[in-house]
């Protein structure tokens, strides 16, 4: 989803707080029969209950909750957790069996009613569980939502409906039903995310105080509650019936700046750092080369162009521009290094995403670019506006992009990086965009669909190209009708060959995970899709 | 330069030899305030070499084709990102983003040479009539204009320019001209006020208005005059203030944006690198503290060189 872009950073925190994260005496790691404990940088969780879709939340709540399925940790392909099988004669409902014996940390078995339970809570619209947004294709998910009818005005929102969907179903015990308003192939991928954690009774009857002090069924437990602004810390749980952490405890130290946990990481107070500061990355990566860990992480950031006007629309003037930006260049010389030239529309990292040589507009050619431009016409004339949102640290590339198309084509071009985030995603929804705009996405779910409909499909929810090809639509409506992942991977991918010859948006680049680690840790287990497995960490000492 | 007036006169009697400007009589014995001003100002070593600077930033501003001849615009990571001084073809380097940084130097003085020029044009001619006004008639209408003043002054620079900036949404070089206007009118018509104050009451304007004299001649032709040294002064530190002030709005976002070439934007750009490549920020920030610092030593050499009693 855009929204996670940019980061969310926690704030509030005084300086008082930040004076005593920073100064925690680094207790000597314990002896590595306990597995030893693991100091993490975190920055402060928006909140710890299942709704909440901030990257410190999950990183928190991984540890403590386990989900229906999980992934693959090198080919991101859907292993199940805790379900028995989830399956599906259609596509559109759902059956989950659940394996037995799995327990939440107070004592109670993890039953059907454990996960109908949680995700009706996350849905209800007045619970603000960010994460609500998951469930919008289950049956009767409208009916947990209410309009507030002044925006943010003095009136209150009316009671929804229901405070439950109708597309759940107990079948027994350890049996549910889902049912989709729309068939969906990939629906088992997506019960992998926090969102769709279980919930125990205990903590839904007591919210606030499962904020503080979650009641996971995870690989591991809360020690404590959540010292907000200090730390998180979690040790193993016994009650885990699957496979083991392998350290003992994990202590997710929370800064309100990177800038601070880098220095810290630097005086050796972390082990894991996964934060670099941008301007930092080029030292970074120089003086810590033994004990960097990097991979291609799933975030896309794109230059979009409005449909709307016109002037955008000649398909050879977009392939032109595209063939004229050196995305590699650019990355070398202005991120030195910190993302992947984007290949395609997908995420490598995905199953059916890697591709290499797919997308032959996303290279860099000059002379095509600008035998094509002649051929569309020309560039109708004007100065050429590339939006960014403001003091996001977007100008300088974007006006290199300007340099590029300039140099290549003889554009001139204007930046215009004036307005915050909130505002500019407002322009967006209003489609008042005079040129290229950027953009960014982050996926909901390790489905190649999560990069395809919201984004470009007819009416898609986060579409501010307002492209709209039938022919894409109905590769993607096919795939999500396919009988298994891999067939509906075939479409899925061919609608993306769409999206290679048509440039909605002109592909940027993937983001790349930057993983510091101390001396003490063995190596980074990583997973292409929820990233660094903590659990998996091995320490020395 | 106003006419002579031989009432503020000071008698010098070793200056038979002092350069006279044209249109202006000349006199053996008794020099105006202004001729005495400016040779007093050309004996300051301090206002010789901030003014040559000024000077020489001026032609950057406004015929960079003098010290170079590569255009600013033609940036490519091609040429080399954060080459280093004294590369061949690029004798102070490149920018992050490729560009040649001799010549950004060069034409970064444009836009903060033309917003401190225009903005100081403006708050004189807002500044100075409402503080004659205010000075000269008192009342009611001294009240309205130094509440006026008093409330615009409550307003935080910093603040209110990042507001009044970021509801208009366009930043360019008229509307932080316009932002530093609003906001900057008020030190010059509170001290035209002042001066104004100072100087109705003494014996020539009595003698004017006892001739007969209007009020507006009174003003334009006997006050004003007497009274705008303090204002030139003024006017002077402001430039450097708003030179300033530009390289902070494109700072902090609100200034200029890329592809407009400007010594704030130069900073912005390259302050995270500082440990990298520190010449790209000291650079900009160089030729910024000289320009402001020789705009505030030649108000300061201008304030000595007008203010009689301090000779």
């Amino acid at each position: 989803m855009r929204g996670k872009f940019p980061m969310k950073v926690a704030v509030g925190a005084t300086a008082i707080a930040l004076f005593a994260a920073g100064c925690q005496s680094g207790s000597e790691p314990e002896a590595p029969s306990d597995g030893g404990t693991l100091r993490v940088f975190a920055t402060e969780p928006a909140g710890l209950m299942t709704g909440a879709n901030d990257s410190p939340s999950i990183q928190v709540l991984r540890q403590l909750y386990a989900g229906l399925v999980d992934f693959d940790a090198k080919t991101g392909a859907v292993k199940n957790q805790l379900a028995e099988s989830i399956e599906s004669t259609d596509n559109t409902t759902w059956t989950v069996k659940l394996k037995k014996g799995y327990k939440f940390d107070n004592g109670e078995d993890v039953t059907a009613d454990s996960f109908i339970d949680a995700w009706n809570w996350v849905a209800y619209g007045p619970n603000a569980q960010p994460n609500s947004y998951f469930m919008s294709h289950i049956i009767g998910y409208a009916d947990t939502q209410s309009e507030d009818p002044d925006g943010d005005g003095p009136q209150k929102a009316p009671e929804p409906k229901s405070k439950t969907m109708s597309g759940l179903k107990k079948v027994d015990e350890s049996t549910f039903t889902v049912t989709l308003d729309r068939a969906f192939v990939g629906f088992p991928a997506t019960v992998g995310y926090a969102g769709f954690y279980p919930m125990a009774k205990a903590c839904l009857a007591d919210t606030k105080k499962c904020n503080e002090t979650p009641i996971g069924n995870g690989r591991y437990k809360m020690d404590g509650s959540w010292k907000h602004n200090v730390e998180v810390k979690v040790v193993r749980s016994d009650s885990w019936k699957g496979e083991k952490g392998k350290v003992g405890s994990i202590v997710y130290k929370i800064y309100d700046k990177n800038t601070t946990g880098y220095a810290d990481y630097e005086a050796g107070e972390l082990d894991i750092f996964d934060n670099v500061p941008p301007a930092k990355y080029k030292d970074a990566t120089s003086l810590y080369k033994d004990t960097l860990f990097e991979q291609a992480s799933n975030s896309f950031t794109y230059l979009g162009f409005p449909m709307y006007d016109t002037r955008f629309q000649n398909v050879k003037l977009r392939q032109a521009l595209s063939l004229a930006i050196d995305r590699q260049q650019i990355i070398d010389k202005i991120f030195f290094g910190r993302f992947r030239a984007a290949e395609g529309f997908v995420s490598p990292n995905f199953q059916g995403g890697n591709r290499p040589g797919n997308c032959a507009n996303c290279k860099y050619d000059p002379t095509k670019a600008k035998a094509l431009l002649a051929e569309a016409g020309g560039w109708p004339g004007g100065k050429l506006v590339i939006w960014a949102n403001a003091g996001a640290g977007h100008e300088e590339w974007t006006a290199v992009v300007g340099d590029q198309l300039k140099a290549n084509l003889g554009i001139d071009y204007e930046i215009n990086a004036t307005l915050q985030f909130p505002q500019y995603l407002q322009t967006a929804d209003d489609k008042k965009f005079t040129g290229l705009f950027r953009l960014g996405w982050n996926p909901d779910y390790p489905v190649l669909e999560t990069y395809l409909a919201p984004l470009y499909g007819t009416g898609g929810s986060s579409n501010n190209s307002s492209y709209a090809n039938k022919e894409f639509d109905d590769f993607v409506q096919k795939g999500n009708a396919a009988k298994t992942i891999d067939e509906a991977i075939k479409f899925y991918q061919q609608a993306e060959d769409i999206l290679v010859r048509d440039l909605p948006v002109l592909p940027m680049w993937f983001g790349k995970a930057t993983v510091l680690y101390s001396k003490n840790v063995k190596g980074i287990p990583y997973n292409t899709i929820s990233g660094v497995e903590l659990q998996n960490v091995e320490l020395n000492k | 330069m106003s006419e002579p007036l031989s009432t503020m006169s000071v008698d010098n009697p070793a200056a038979p030899a002092a350069p006279v400007g044209p249109g202006e009589p000349s006199k053996d014995q008794s020099a105006s305030l202004w001729s005495d001003a400016r040779r007093e100002l050309l004996r300051n070593p301090i206002f010789v070499i901030s003014s040559v600077y000024i000077l020489i930033m001026m032609s950057f501003a406004f015929v960079p084709k003098l010290w170079t001849r590569v255009d600013p615009q033609d940036c490519q990571l091609n040429y080399g990102s954060g080459e280093p001084m004294f590369t061949p073809g690029h004798w102070l380097g490149t920018s992050q983003r490729g560009c040649d940084y001799w010549s950004h130097t060069v034409y970064g003085a444009n836009p903060s040479l033309q917003i401190a020029l225009y903005a100081t044009v403006g708050i004189v001619a807002i500044g100075l009539p409402l503080g004659v006004l205010a000075g000269f008639y008192g009342g009611w209408v001294d009240a309205l204009i130094s509440r006026l003043i008093d409330i615009v002054f409550a307003l935080p620079f910093l603040l209110g320019a990042l507001v009044i900036l970021g509801m208009l949404r366009k930043y360019s070089i008229w509307t932080i001209t316009l932002v530093l206007v609003v906001l900057g009118w008020t030190t010059v018509a509170r001290i035209m006020r002042g001066s104004v104050i100072a100087a109705k009451n003494l014996d020539y304007v009595q003698a004017a208005k006892a001739l007969g004299a209007k009020n507006s001649r009174l003003m334009f032709r006997h006050i004003l005059p007497n009274a705008i040294a303090p204002v030139f002064v003024i006017a002077t530190i402001a430039l450097g203030g708003f030179v300033a002030a530009e390289a902070t709005l494109t700072f902090l976002g609100v200034g200029l944006q890329e592809p407009a070439v400007s010594w704030g934007l130069m900073i912005s750009r390259h302050d995270d690198f500082i440990e990298t490549w520190p010449h790209l920020t000291l650079i900009p920030v160089t030729v910024l503290v000289g320009t402001v610092l020789s705009f505030i030593l030649i108000g300061d050499a201008l304030r000595d060189a007008l203010d009689p009693k301090l000779r």
